[in-house]
């Protein structure tokens, strides 16, 4: 069964990026650009892994990690940054597992995905 | 300005006028006085001359009478002889009807001469003259006078003669004789002529020393004259020139100078009144100069304010340089967060493509579908660099210490300003809604500390709209009548507004609300400072719960 991963990224570079790589991976990725448009998706389906932008307009990533934990408590977080924002250790305690830190290497993406599916 | 006393001395002094008038006066009287005294002088000397001289032939005309009728020369001689002692008479001559000398005698006291022209020569008598002075003496009823010719001794001499008559009746001279006969009407018979001759030198003498001494004492009387005019002119003009010295020294300055003039006069009154005039001027001036002393105290207190406040002014400029950039710098902090997810959301990109390109690359097999990958990702790093070098370039303009008035394209700057913050207020959920006017103008000016005032403004209208909103950037030109068109740009927000209170304190320096955002106080202070500096105008209208919007008016360059 293939995993369904959803990027949650104002940033078009970004979503264009972890597609790319991710599918490239051979994961099922979804990219949208806000937490409302995620919203609207876990609606209709859950996904295995979520890497969320802090800073978002409409809903920042705060806002849409409760949101997925509230429909989807199986999805596991990732958080994603631009620089050093107290918004992020909001986002820990709310349960997002970690956070990768832009720029960032491909590898730690890949790894980090590893990662939680081998602990799953 | 020329000085009224000094040039009063030019001419001649009042002194001299005095003086010289005066005594022309005095000489003029002293003469018509002398002349008229010594003429009335004259003439009673004269007078009396001829008085005597009358008697005298009025006498001898009397003596001879009987003499020259009888003609008895003894008789004659004897009458000639009592006046020939009378002093001063020359000669004495008897003459009968036919011109004969009778007698004679001078004071010479020569013997009797018949000879005519020997008598005649002797005193110096012209020969025509006489027969006239003869036949008028004879035909007239009374004495003649004639004023004697200069004799040979060079002496002047009066003659005077006298017919001599007798009382004759008509029986003949027989009367004379004492007959007795029948009275008759007495006529008068001339029947010779007595003349004398009295030298005119003792007369003339006298006449001389009158005029000698009249003349003495008008000049004694003149010099006098002239002297106490002199010693009154002086005296008179004492305290004037006295007054006028006084005048003098106080014009030039000595107004502690007081005339000493004491007499009850009127020169006297108005030195008093000088002294008076002097000492209030002494008074005004101590004043003057008091006051003058003061003003340059306060002068020299003045320049070293100025001074001073030169100096402060210069640091103050020097300090507000540095707080616009440090408060740049400030802004610059704030945007950190901002330039951080600006920059590295695109390196981002640049950095996983990149590395994801490597991958690919590595691959043993690299296919035609491949390629068409890595050119994909090829575009995504260099639009993504693009966007990068824009970020930093704009950064670099913004912290960038420039001075160099340029001509400004508004609408790039805030183009240019949105590259850096306009991300951050859509993290915000703030809205932009731009409307730039066709054509719009440039202003003059330098575009950094433009571009400081619209991030100002920016992050203002950010922070006032915590929940999000919308931010009005609108920009068109205001074409006045004139030729000095300027530019409007509005930056309104639709955030919490500003209280009426704080409205007008918000250009203050360090005025903040900001309590638990690190506001400096100097955002919109520092945006004022420069929207002056361009000539422009900066006006702000609030309604709390609305939002809020600033008007910047900008001149624009043709």
């Amino acid at each position: 069964m293939t995993v369904n991963i959803i990027i949650v990224d104002d940033e078009h570079v970004i979503r264009s990026l972890l597609t790319d790589l991710l599918g490239d991976n051979g994961y099922e990725v979804t990219a949208v650009t806000n937490g409302k448009e995620a919203e609207d998706l876990f609606k209709e389906k859950s996904f295995r892994i979520a890497f969320l932008d802090v800073h978002m307009p409409v809903m920042n990533g705060v806002e849409t990690l409760k949101m997925i934990r509230r429909v989807s408590p199986d999805t596991t977080v990732v958080m994603m940054d631009s620089f050093p924002d107290k918004l992020l250790n909001e986002a820990i305690d709310h349960g997002a597992i970690t956070c990768i830190h832009k720029p960032f290497d491909i590898k730690e993406v890949t790894d980090i995905v590893e990662r939680i599916l081998k602990v799953k | 300005m020329k000085n009224p006393v000094m040039a009063g001395r030019k001419g001649f002094g009042i002194a001299f006028k005095f003086t010289v008038t005066i005594s022309a006066l005095i000489i003029l009287m002293s003469f018509s006085f002398g002349y008229f005294i010594s003429k009335r002088q004259i003439n009673s000397i004269m007078a009396e001359f001829q008085d005597r001289a009358e008697t005298l032939i009025t006498t001898l005309a009397y003596n001879c009478e009987f003499g020259v009728l009888s003609a008895n020369e003894d008789i004659l001689d004897k009458a000639v002889r009592a006046i020939e002692e009378q002093k001063g008479l020359e000669y004495v001559l008897i003459y009968d009807t036919d011109h004969n000398i009778l007698a004679h005698g001078h004071s010479a006291g020569g013997g009797m001469d018949d000879n005519h022209e020997g008598i005649w020569g002797r005193h110096g008598l012209d020969t025509v003259n006489e027969l006239v002075i003869f036949s008028t003496a004879l035909t007239s009823k009374r004495s003649v006078i004639f004023t004697g010719k200069v004799s040979d001794s060079g002496i002047s001499v009066y003659d005077i003669s006298m017919p001599v008559k007798t009382v004759k009746t008509a029986e003949g001279p027989e009367a004379l004789l004492g007959i007795p006969t029948a009275p008759q009407e007495a006529v008068e018979e001339v029947i010779g002529v007595a003349r004398i001759g009295l030298s005119l030198t003792g007369v003339d003498e006298l006449i001389k020393g009158t005029i000698n001494s009249t003349l003495l004492i008008t000049l004694a009387l003149m010099l006098a004259g002239i002297v106490i005019t002199i010693f009154l002119v002086r005296l008179i003009l004492k305290p004037i020139r006295e007054l006028a010295l006084g005048t003098n020294k106080v014009a030039e300055g000595d107004v502690s100078y007081r005339v000493a003039i004491t007499t009850g006069d009127e020169i006297g009154a108005l030195a008093s009144s000088f002294n008076n005039m002097t000492e209030s001027l002494a008074k005004a001036k101590k004043l003057v100069d008091e006051r003058t002393g003061e003003l340059e105290r306060t002068n020299t207190s003045l320049l070293k304010t100025n001074y001073e406040l030169e100096k402060i002014t210069k640091e103050l400029k020097a300090a507000q340089a540095q707080l616009i950039q440090s408060s740049k710098m400030t802004a610059i902090g704030q945007l950190g967060a901002g330039v951080a997810h600006e920059l590295n959301n695109p390196i981002g990109g640049i950095l996983g493509y990149s590395q994801f390109m490597l991958t690919k690359i590595d691959k043993p097999e690299f296919s035609s579908e491949d390629f068409k990958t890595c050119r994909k990702y090829l575009e995504h790093i260099e639009r993504e660099s693009g966007r990068c070098k824009t970020i930093v370039e704009n950064l670099l303009t913004f912290s960038r210490k420039s001075d160099i008035i340029e001509d400004i394209d508004i609408v790039k700057v805030i183009e240019s300003t949105l590259t850096i913050i306009g991300h951050q207020m859509q993290l915000k959920n703030i809205k932009i809604e731009k409307d730039f006017g066709e054509g719009l103008a440039n202003t003059s000016g330098v575009a950094n500390k433009l571009q400081q005032v619209f991030t100002n403004m920016m992050l203002n209208a950010q922070h006032a709209m915590p929940d999000g909103g919308t931010l009005y950037l609108r920009a068109r030109n205001l074409n006045g009548s004139d030729r000095a068109a300027k530019i409007a740009i509005e930056i309104e927000d639709t955030g919490m507004g500003i209280s009426e209170e704080n409205l007008e304190r918000i250009f203050e320096p360090f005025f903040t609300t900001k309590q638990d955002w690190k506001g400096t106080g100097l955002g919109l202070a520092i945006t004022y400072q420069i929207i002056e500096s361009m000539k422009g105008k900066i006006d702000v209208k609030s309604a709390v719960g609305k939002g809020t919007k600033f008007t910047i008016t900008l001149p624009a360059i043709s």
